[in-house]
């Protein structure tokens, strides 16, 4: 009779006074509630923020490689041909096909050579790929004239870079190498250095000697990163899938061909591999522990309203069908776990967890096993015998 | 009562259970996972050294030429009030600064392998010689000669330069004996750093060479330098036409007739002869030098090795340089063959003495006893790495192990492997840090390179031990560190512990530590330098972190994860044991209420519940926590980590803390249920 007069509109209002009746539980339901979504939220925001944190260290790591001989020494007394250079940065294709895009997997290739100039007097020439490949122009300031850049250096050009303070008539210099290579030749002054050396030119690496007429020379050394250590074991591939550069060993020997490479990778590899190794244990804690926060508000769902069986049956005894006290009972715990939910996910915010479709998803899968907990509950109170449950002790 | 209650409805009872074994099981995997995520950050942490390497500068480096008061620590007041740190105060500031965790004072000193040859800079390749780093050991000689020439200095008074030429050397390392051979060599009185040089009655120490007579001389041997140069290379085969930068080594020869320059220039190649020279400094340099100008102190003197000096203020200062009363002799004059000379009564010293330490001398190598290999700045700094075998591990640093690393250069020359073995002779500490210059190749930037000083019988420890190597590492050919941390690949590298003889001769002698490390905390670099910065102390260490700071962002991530799962972990027990008790003390309270209402004490009834509740709430508990531990060993199974083993003991004690927790929350809910009013219930 009750729910013809009142009708489905009422429930909510019932299940709210119901709630009111008993604060203390309800509100210990409710943060049941909260903190399986929150529990969701989180563990699945741990990991998504672990991920996160590694592929920015995967994207800001630097793996250095250096050059040697085979045997992995000689690394500052290569005699390294500057070909070497030419085939990291990709220009050897021709040469072999295996150093093609080469400079997919190498960047910032850092070579030098120092050639004394008998004038400027006491002058070195330096050539330079780029700024970082002197450590001498660590603090030092470049100013190009407009129309050049950094870029310059790592092509032919017959352009330099000139101290600050030193003295240039017109846009030229001329210089001389020193004995026994007596050549001299003009180059074109396309930028200043202020800070550092005030003895030494800057020219394009790979400045021919002559107009037109490109020529090798060797380096002492040479240093380069590998392109994307995200793909550094592919980097890696390509790097020694080619005859020219090897992995170094002790015991290999030389072919006058293969150069080896150290690639500083261990502390990088090592701490990926336990940054991984906690990011797989983050994953599979979360779902072990969401299902034990599913069974922790299952068994608090249940227990709590196993308290009120006397009352079910006060209310079948008052004619209330099976149907509308499931309903309300659902309905009431639908009320607190939303509630608690809401607070949950409000604390989720508010602590700077991630908030997305896959923590929803298990926060609405703790939710559901709250509610399930209740539904079993009201179902078996709602589904049994009036005598018996108004027997039942409480 | 209540035992019956939960017998009858066991249901209940298990469910109830199983809740509180649910909420702590999710404890005790979250704490076991704060538990290890902290061992991992440990880990991590493990893998990154911070370190901070002071810059050696001297002090006219440091302060320049302006002028100022020098305080007792050796810092610069200058005229404007502002105190420019000596090294010496640097110590004292790094002493109170944040995020130090340690000094790595490391000590260099010298031993003799008797199985091994020394690796001199040239004994590879003689177009890697650089004199620097054959000083005092390596180089030391003893050669017959013929003196041709004695000259005054043009620009220094009373110092003569002599002009020998060769006889034969009687003994010099293999690595000299090269086809390119000087015919003559130089030997001058001038020692660099001192106005002048002569003996106490003002005559120059060494005026007795004779033109046309022959000597036999010992002392450092420097041979001709190593240039880097351009030279045409003709194409062949696949090669086109190039320039070569390659080394030269520029002897007379070369000099005159490919360079075609005058052999008479100032700067014409020689083979050089330096006498031993104690270096100590002097009270008047003492005056201007703090100790810590010196990254290393030569040996306490040795009275039959070095030329000893003093100062003499009379007139003009002058600074007296002379051969030791009980001196080996630095030369001898000799007729006819000097092997005849060495079977003389006066050649006997040089037979049964001189001869044999020389040889000594070369079967020789430096070892540096350390705490942390990686911490070396050049390692650090990526010029040197492991290429075979492996790192010193931190038990073998604290056990003080007899393993040790060796440059792969010098196992390749002596036939050397990971697993040999390599005897090591020990002597005292002592070093001295020269100045080099290496040449074309840094385009003449110099560097500081510190050198053992010549083992002699009387600093020899007496300690030979056995070190097993371990791992080979790759170092610079020509190590040129601007602050004297760096170091060739003759270097052995040994844990600090496993000699603590050298240790101790090392503070009986007062020998300055040498290519020091400070360890600072990792992520600490700002914070360290600010506060030196603050204590006008700026930009005076170098610092390194091997990549520390591009991995702190998932530290960062890796530490909130720990303290989040451990705290959700909590706030479940929290929550589920809440849930338990409240159901727990609903099921009861009625009955509870009955008791009381047939007389029962509150007492009685307190104690009939919690007799009930408890065993229940262990049960839980431990079921819990061995499902917790089942759990979360699984999960480590699974992730195959050996760092990430359940800690059994933690997740007991976490287990026995939440049974301490919940027994004493539940006997003051059952107190407060079994003393709560009797008619209160119909007010309800």
């Amino acid at each position: 009779m009750v729910e013809k007069k009142r009708g489905l509109g009422y429930l909510p209002l019932l299940s709210l006074r119901v709630l009111l009746r008993r604060p203390g539980v309800s509100l210990l339901l409710a943060v049941v509630a909260a903190l399986g979504v929150y529990a969701g939220c989180g563990l699945h925001s741990l990991a998504v923020q672990q991920q996160r944190a590694i592929e920015d260290t995967v994207q800001n790591t630097v793996i250095h490689c250096t050059v040697t001989d085979v045997r992995g020494m000689n690394a500052d007394n290569l005699n390294l041909m500057s070909s070497y250079v030419e085939m990291l940065l990709g220009r050897k294709a021709y040469r072999d096909p295996s150093l093609a895009d080469m400079d997919q997997a190498v960047a910032n290739v850092k070579a030098k050579a120092d050639w004394e100039l008998s004038w400027p007097y006491e002058t070195t020439l330096c050539r330079l790929l780029s700024q970082a490949s002197d450590s001498r122009l660590d603090s030092a300031q470049i100013s190009f004239e407009p129309g050049w850049s950094e870029e310059d250096l790592l092509w032919g050009e017959m352009v330099c870079l000139v101290p600050e303070g030193m003295d240039i008539e017109g846009d030229c210099l001329d210089i001389v190498a020193a004995p026994p290579m007596d050549v001299s030749m003009s180059l074109r002054v396309v930028g200043r250095i202020s800070g550092g050396p005030d003895n030494v030119i800057y020219c394009p690496f790979f400045m021919p000697w002559e107009e037109g007429i490109s020529m090798a020379f060797s380096i002492p050394s040479c240093t380069f990163d590998i392109r994307d250590t995200a793909r550094l074991e592919e980097c890696k591939e390509k790097l020694f899938s080619t005859p020219f550069f090897a992995v170094p060993s002790v015991n290999a020997t030389p072919d006058g061909l293969a150069v080896g490479v150290l690639v500083h990778d261990e502390v990088y590899l090592k701490s990926l591999e336990e940054l991984n190794s906690n990011l797989d244990m983050l994953r599979i804690l979360q779902p072990l522990l969401l299902v034990l926060m599913g069974g922790i508000s299952f068994f608090a769902g249940f227990l709590v309203n196993r308290r009120r069986q006397r009352e079910f049956a006060v209310m079948r005894c008052l004619g209330m069908r099976r149907g509308a006290i499931f309903g309300q009972v659902l309905g009431e715990q639908l009320a607190l776990g939303l509630a608690g939910g809401a607070l949950g996910l409000c604390a989720a915010l508010a602590t700077g967890l991630e908030v997305r479709s896959g923590g929803l998803a298990f926060s609405g899968a703790v939710i559901g096993m709250f509610l399930l907990g209740a539904a079993v509950c009201a179902g078996v109170a709602a589904s049994g015998s009036v005598m018996k449950l108004m027997k039942t002790e409480e | 009562m209540f035992h019956k209650q939960n017998a009858r409805q066991p249901a209940a009872a298990a469910l109830l259970a199983l809740l509180l074994a649910l909420a702590s099981a999710f404890s005790c995997i979250g704490l076991s996972s704060w538990a290890s995520f902290q061992k991992q950050l440990a880990e991590l942490d493990s893998h990154y050294t911070t370190v901070a390497y002071p810059a050696n500068r001297g002090h006219f480096q440091l302060f320049g030429p302006g002028g100022g008061i020098v305080l007792e620590d050796g810092s610069l007041q200058t005229d404007d009030g502002t105190i420019l740190p000596s090294n010496q105060r640097i110590n004292q500031i790094v002493g109170n600064a944040p995020g130090v965790l340690r000094w790595d004072a490391n000590v260099l000193t010298a031993a003799h392998t008797p199985n091994q040859k020394g690796f001199s800079s040239g004994a590879a390749d003689p177009m890697n010689y650089i004199d620097v780093y054959d000083l005092h050991r390596y180089s030391q000689s003893v050669m017959a000669v013929r003196c041709l020439a004695v000259e005054e200095q043009p620009y220094v008074d009373g110092v003569y330069v002599y002009k020998f030429e060769w006889v034969e050397p009687v003994c010099r390392m293999d690595a000299y004996d090269l086809p390119e051979q000087g015919k003559t060599f130089r030997f001058d009185t001038l020692i660099t750093g001192s106005p002048a040089s002569m003996d106490e009655e003002g005559d120059t120490p060494f005026p007795s060479f004779e033109v046309g007579k022959t000597y036999l001389m010992r002392g450092d041997f420097v041979d001709f330098e190593i240039w880097q140069e351009m030279q045409l290379v003709e194409a062949a085969g696949d090669e086109p036409e190039r320039i070569e930068l390659g080394p030269v080594r520029r002897t007379a020869d070369y000099w005159e007739n490919v360079l075609q320059l005058d052999p008479d220039r100032p700067d014409a190649p020689e083979q050089r002869l330096y006498f031993f020279y104690n270096w100590m400094p002097t009270k008047y340099e003492a005056d201007y030098l703090t100790s810590d100008d010196f990254v290393g102190h030569p040996y306490p003197f040795v009275p039959n090795f070095y030329l000893a000096n003093k100062m003499v203020t009379t007139g003009d200062f002058k600074i007296i340089i002379y051969p030791p009363e009980d001196s080996w002799p630095f030369y001898a004059e000799y007729e006819g063959d000097w092997r005849d000379f060495l079977n003389t009564e006066e050649g006997k010293v040089w037979r049964d003495e001189i001869i044999p330490n020389c040889e000594l001398n070369h079967d020789s190598v430096p070892v540096l006893f350390t705490d942390n290999v990686q911490g070396l700045s050049q390692f650090c700094k990526e010029e040197s790495a492991l290429l075979e075998g492996r790192f010193i591990t931190q038990e073998e640093y604290d056990t003080g192990a007899a393993v040790c690393m060796v440059g792969a250069d010098y196992a390749l020359y002596n036939g050397l492997q990971v697993g040999d073995t390599l005897t090591l002779d020990l002597y005292r500490p002592a070093y001295e840090t020269q100045s080099g210059l290496a040449y074309q190749y840094t385009n003449q930037d110099s560097f500081l390179y510190t050198v053992c000083m010549p083992m002699v019988e009387e600093n020899r420890l007496d300690v030979t031990r056995d070190y097993t190597i371990v791992g080979l590492y790759t170092a610079p050919v020509w190590p040129v560190d601007p602050d004297g941390h760096g170091f060739r690949g003759d270097t052995v590298l040994a844990p600090k512990a496993s000699a603590p003889e050298v240790v101790e001769a090392a503070e009986e002698d007062k020998v300055t530590p040498l290519l020091n490390t400070l360890v600072l905390k990792n992520g600490s670099i700002e914070e360290f330098e600010a506060y030196m910065a603050e204590n006008g102390a700026a930009d005076r260490f170098r610092y390194y972190d091997y990549g520390y700071s591009e991995m702190k962002d998932s530290i960062e991530a890796m530490k909130s994860s720990a303290l989040r799962l451990a705290a959700l972990g909590g706030a479940a027990f929290l929550i589920g044991g809440l849930v338990f008790l409240l159901a727990s003390f609903a099921r009861m309270s009625a009955s509870a209420r009955g008791l009381r209402l047939l007389g029962a004490s509150p007492r009685k009834v307190t104690g009939e519940m919690l007799s009930a509740l408890l065993p229940l709430t262990a049960a839980g508990v431990i079921l819990g926590g061995v499902l917790g531990g089942l759990l979360y060993g699984r999960v480590c199974e699974i992730v195959l980590s050996q760092t990430l083993t359940p800690d059994w003991l933690m997740i007991a004690a976490c287990a026995a803390l939440q049974l301490l927790v919940l027994c004493a929350v539940a006997a003051c809910w059952a107190a407060l249920t079994a003393r709560r009013g009797l008619m209160r219930r119909k007010r309800e």
